[in-house]
């Protein structure tokens, strides 16, 4: 880990991407390295949460590659993976369960090193009181919140998030600011996407305008 | 990893099973003779039909609150993944379709030596019913209308697994040999079960794009 940890980077190359027969982007170029977080900024329809499932591999862009550590991510799919942690503008969050089945899944699919039992991670998205209530009962922020736990148990290096901030309270949003913070200065790196304006210090960030 | 996926979604498909076979006596006529002639065809084809509406359920919830993207991008092979999925779909709606086809058999005069060869083939088919379905949902997922359109795309590679399948309960009520369907049947469903994962981490990379 600590070898590489200066030398990772992603980097995009000649990207391009079309929707219904619309060129949204072309010959996008960016890099980010450790301790790097991209603010990608647009209107709605700009291709910004396109643009986010091509650096995850989800989708192929027609034209140009995304490589991890000068590697092309569809060759290295499986170290890639390992390090990535994506969370769409869709919660990925089972209704049908409670939050603490949920946290389960969570802990389950993604383990990681971090102590801690499902009560502090609950603790930790302010969802304490609410660990044995149905999903489908939460509100979109109660929910969105279930679905950013993971960034409190990650040991991923590349967090790509798509919206994560919407129908946050504000009080939220600075916990996830600081999540965010705690995360790149440990030499990781993030790709977000948000309408509103998100601190994560000067040189730590830089915004993406599609 | 596998076990982890729980269900908890009502099976229809098996209320629907049920009702169609029990509606049958009432509907067509409760002569013993036409019944138990027409038994074998009536319960394959209602389970048929019941795999086939509960085909969406399998990856449709997943798609449609995301979780089916973050499978996707756990790291570890994808076939073991998409392996998993129609095991769970097989034994929600395959297993529980064999377990009551032999009492729903009873309502039909279904000929009693037949019996187990009817409980061997939906053994045998069920699975492979589950697993040609599972391409055809991956493959319209992100179709709005999907569900009409995949049951097009799969009904017809159900048809040889129904025609071999009422063949060989046919052949065992006039009591002729059965070995070469069920080997036939099993040939099917090793072919698939070796294939079609692969098919469906494909389908859906085509419907994520």
């Amino acid at each position: 880990m600590s070898e590489s940890q200066n030398n990772t980077q992603l980097t995009a190359k000649a990207l391009m991407c079309e929707r219904g027969g619309r060129i949204l982007f072309e010959n996008l170029e960016f890099s980010i390295s450790s301790g790097q977080a991209m603010i990608i900024q647009g209107s709605n329809g700009a291709g910004k949460t396109s643009l986010l499932r091509i650096i995850t591999g989800l989708s192929q862009p027609p034209e140009g590659t995304v490589s991890w550590d000068q590697q092309n991510i569809d060759t290295i799919a499986e170290e890639f993976q390992q390090q990535l942690l994506y969370i769409g503008h869709l919660a990925a969050v089972k209704r049908e369960l409670t939050v603490r089945e949920n946290l389960q899944l969570l802990k389950r699919f993604w383990p990681s090193d971090a102590e801690g039992s499902i009560a502090d991670l609950a603790e930790n998205v302010g969802l304490r009181q609410r660990l044995s209530v149905s999903c489908s009962r939460l509100s979109a922020g109660q929910l969105r919140r279930v679905s950013l736990a993971r960034l409190f148990i990650s040991s991923q290096k590349l967090w790509v998030l798509d919206e994560p901030l919407t129908a946050l309270d504000v009080d939220f949003i600075t916990v996830v600011e600081q999540c965010l913070q705690k995360h790149l200065q440990s030499g990781g790196m993030a790709i977000l996407t948000t309408h509103r304006g998100i601190d994560l210090g000067e040189q730590a960030s830089f915004t993406l305008d599609l | 990893m596998l076990a982890i996926r729980r269900r908890r979604e009502l099976s229809n498909p098996l209320v629907f099973f049920v009702i169609v076979v029990s509606l049958f006596p009432l509907g067509v006529s409760p002569d013993q003779d036409l019944l138990s002639k027409m038994a074998p065809g009536v319960i394959w084809v209602t389970a048929l039909l019941a795999t086939l509406m509960s085909m969406d359920a399998m990856f449709r919830s997943d798609y449609d609150d995301g979780s089916l993207e973050q499978l996707l991008l756990l790291p570890g092979p994808k076939i073991l993944l998409i392996g998993a999925k129609i095991t769970a779909h097989w034994l929600s709606i395959g297993l529980p379709l064999v377990i009551l086809a032999p009492l729903m058999s009873l309502l039909l005069y279904f000929p009693t030596h037949a019996i187990g060869s009817l409980v061997i083939t939906l053994l045998i088919s069920t699975p492979i019913l589950s697993l040609l379905g599972s391409v055809g949902v991956a493959l319209t997922l992100s179709l709005r209308s999907g569900g009409i359109l995949s049951s097009l795309l799969i009904l017809p590679f159900y048809i040889p697994v129904l025609i071999f399948s009422t063949m060989a309960i046919n052949a065992s009520a006039n009591s002729l040999p059965v070995s070469g369907y069920y080997a036939l049947l099993g040939a099917f469903l090793i072919v698939s079960a070796l294939l079609i994962p692969f098919a469906v981490v494909a389908a859906l990379k085509v419907s994520y794009n």
